[in-house]
């Protein structure tokens, strides 16, 4: 009887605490996503009743469409030039306002803002920035850099894509290495001081080694949301100029809604996840590999 | 003990939850069911209820405001011509206090009809009333549309205009809209310093020497391009296959030769004469420096302020001309000229115009009730004074309906009526690819930026189509 007690017991807790979220994220997470693989065995074009089953044949459509290689190779070198900025941006924001500056918060609070503007306001603020302000400077100054607007040509469309994306991420992740610059304990740092460190080589082998889970952190979180970035490409560029920078989740929307080939669509985004999924988790397996415990 | 009721309420709440979302997934799945029964069984009942709300409309049509009454239904209308977004609200709040219905209309920032509508639907949970380009329509209607052909505006137009298959009646022909050249005549005159006939330009060669003479006179760029891919390929190079011949047989033979490569775009004479047309625009565009930076609403207020004579766009553009334009400026639609008539002797005589936006009324996601109340809206936009005013007027549209006899509130929109009640329309291709618009308006914004030349350019547009089946 008590054995049975206990089993209620700790299932009644189970329920209790991770019930909710568990039937939560099974119907909006697990159950959508197995779904939407059925999906890609299907070729359903995303409206119709019927969805004949057609095997492997999306998977093989998917392998021939050369423009979403095309556009999963440009979003790989997005997230490269993304990653990189935001991160070193951020942390070099992040040493500065924890550094011996006036007005820190202010400082903190002003980087950080752009990250609470939603993306596609965002992008139609760049828009015009990059179209009529930059371009009214370039008239006036005689600038041969701004003489043209930027997202009329593939490379300038490119730039302002990772432009906007660093100005919007790095404040975000500034703030996460705030943090961990912060949770260093300071009897670390004035004992190396006492052995004669200085500021430079106390950050480099003292507060980054002790930091590195932030690293991960910062890592996984850019990395996955520049290869799902949507909002920012539709309404800084909307895939322009001539579709020369249509990312892979724009593709593959518009193969799913536009082309009307939901099946092979489907199948392109669950590529898309792999890749994304694969890159994060080898990232933060050896980000975390390295983190050192003070 | 304590811990067992713990437990056990744990249990039951949890329990609870389940249940209730089990049966609330339950009804909602009965009640689709049902509403797909109701449809397909009372199908007879329901086209006799409409006729019965034709007849007390037709009473109604002289005192408009007894209307049936739809008191707690409550609909929703995708509108995807976002610059009449606030008249249509407007309009929606007059038709609900007639009939005690919400009507909630809403618009579409960006991204292409087709995808709202696949969206929605892919949620299950589409508008009742979907305006959409005519693909779109064509797209989802067989398994989602009402049949229309009760409704008593079919007569006076509807069926002309609108969208049918298989003897139904799927679309609600919103308005007549025409593209060509559009002019601004009072500046012409004034650069010129001499009247100026629009019907004087007959062909490519009379138009680039009117655009040298408004050059020498002064006028540096007469004529502006826009840069979106809508405009582009939806517009202008739609025109190549519209004007094969004129008629939608050729069009269609056109395209299917296209995908079967039995037609060769770059050889093709209709193609080559719009590209030499297409060639001059660029020469004199007023965006040339840097022609896929050009806004829209700028050219719009070029155009009405007389920085520019001439604009390749469609009265529908009157939205954004009317908040630049002073009273006394004369502006008119002309066709868009060519040198070369093989194939088509009307190309230089013709606007490109058909309906160009259609409303279908959704039967899968919106039960009869809906349905009704969605009907009676278009009955009342067509059938009573107020919402001739709104069409007319307030959203300055050309309406394909007969008995709607008032002229146009513009001198586009008078245009566009000139040309219709003259029979000078050539009808719009009503089955493009959903991606026709976004992937040839790519390659054709590659030849706007001089990225690629004509051959190129029709290579490309060829390639595309032999990917269609």
């Amino acid at each position: 009887m008590k054995t049975k007690c206990a089993k209620l017991n700790q299932v009644g807790t189970f329920l209790i605490f991770a019930g909710p979220a568990t039937l939560a994220f099974l119907s909006v997470v697990i159950i959508p996503f197995i779904y939407g693989v059925y999906l890609t065995f299907t070729s359903w074009d995303g409206l119709s009743k019927e969805k004949p089953f057609v095997g492997l044949a999306n998977y093989r459509a998917m392998a021939a469409d050369v423009p979403f290689w095309q556009s999963l190779g440009l979003t790989l070198l997005y997230v490269l030039f993304s990653v990189i900025l935001v991160n070193l941006i951020g942390f070099l924001l992040a040493l500065l306002v924890t550094g011996k500056l006036r007005g820190k918060s202010f400082f903190r609070a002003g980087f950080f803002t752009p990250n609470l503007i939603g993306g596609i306001i965002l992008g139609y603020i760049w828009q015009f920035i990059f179209n009529r302000i930059l371009v009214y400077i370039g008239s006036i100054s005689g600038l041969p850099i701004f003489q043209k607007s930027w997202l009329s040509s593939f490379s300038g469309a490119f730039a302002a894509l990772v432009i906007v994306t660093v100005w919007q991420l790095s404040g975000y992740m500034m703030l996460i290495y705030i943090a961990g610059l912060t949770g260093v304990p300071t009897d670390v740092r004035e004992a190396a001081k006492i052995d004669g460190c200085t500021e430079g080589q106390m950050t480099r082998y003292i507060v980054l080694p002790l930091m590195r889970s932030s690293f991960t952190i910062c890592l996984f979180l850019t990395i996955t949301r520049c290869f799902m970035v949507y909002d920012v490409n539709l309404s800084l560029t909307e895939g322009g100029p001539y579709g020369s920078t249509i990312l892979a989740a724009m593709y593959v929307f518009q193969k799913a809604f536009s082309a009307k080939q939901y099946g092979v669509g489907q199948t392109e985004a669950i590529v898309l996840f792999l890749f994304t999924a694969v890159i994060a988790v080898t990232q933060a397996v050896l980000g975390k590999r390295k983190e050192v415990a003070a | 003990m304590k811990k067992l009721i713990s437990t056990v309420t744990a249990v039951v709440i949890t329990a609870a939850m389940l249940t209730s979302c089990s049966t609330a997934g339950s009804t909602s799945t009965t009640t689709a069911s049902t509403k797909e029964q109701a449809v397909s069984e009372n199908s007879i009942q329901s086209s006799a209820e409409s006729s019965e709300t034709e007849t007390e409309t037709d009473e109604s049509a002289s005192s408009s405001t007894n209307r049936q009454d739809f008191s707690g239904v409550s609909i929703e209308m995708l509108n995807t011509k976002s610059e009449i977004q606030s008249q249509l609200e407007d309009a929606a709040k007059q038709w609900s206090e007639l009939t005690g219905a919400t009507l909630e209309v809403y618009t579409i920032g960006s991204g292409s009809p087709s995808q709202e509508i696949s969206a929605r639907y892919a949620a299950n949970n589409a508008p009742a009333l979907i305006m959409g380009d005519i693909q779109d329509i064509v797209d989802v209607s067989s398994e989602n549309a009402v049949d229309l052909s009760d409704q008593s505006w079919a007569e006076n137009g509807g069926t002309k205009y609108g969208y049918s298959a298989d003897g139904k009646l799927y679309s609600f022909p919103f308005c007549i809209e025409a593209r060509g050249l559009m002019y601004n005549k009072t500046v012409i005159e004034e650069t010129l310093g001499e009247s100026w006939d629009p019907s004087s330009i007959t062909n490519l060669d009379d138009f680039k020497a009117l655009l040298d003479k408004l050059v020498a006179a002064g006028m540096t760029s007469p004529v502006a391009l826009n840069a979106e891919d809508w405009s582009n390929a939806g517009h202008y190079f739609t025109l190549v296959y519209e004007e094969q011949d004129g008629t939608l047989e050729g069009a269609e033979s056109f395209i299917n030769g296209l995908k079967d490569g039995s037609q060769t775009l770059s050889e093709n004479a209709r193609f080559n004469s719009l590209m030499d047309t297409y060639d001059v625009l660029m020469a004199y565009n007023i965006n040339k420096d840097d022609p896929l930076a050009a806004d829209y609403d700028e050219n719009a207020a070029d155009l009405a302020e007389g920085e520019i004579a001439f604009w390749f766009n469609g009265n529908w553009a009157w939205a954004e001309i009317s908040d630049y334009i002073e009273d006394d400026t004369q502006l008119g639609i002309m066709p868009v000229v060519q040198n070369d008539t093989e194939g088509n002797a009307n190309v230089n005589s013709y606007l490109a115009g058909s309906a160009s936006k259609h409303i279908m009324v959704d039967k899968t996601c919106n039960d009869e009730q809906q349905q009704a109340a969605a009907k009676d809206f278009l009955d009342w936009l067509v059938n009573t004074p107020e919402g001739v005013k709104v069409m007319v007027e307030d959203c300055s549209l050309v309406p394909p309906f007969s008995n709607i006899t008032e002229e146009a509130n513009n001198d586009l929109g008078i245009s566009v009526q000139q040309y219709s009640n003259a029979g000078q329309l050539f009808p719009g291709v009503t089955d493009y690819p959903g991606d026709h618009w976004s992937t040839v308006g790519a390659i054709m914004q590659k030849y706007l930026g001089g990225q690629i030349d004509r051959t190129e350019f029709a290579n490309e547009v060829q390639a595309y189509w032999e990917t269609q089946e």
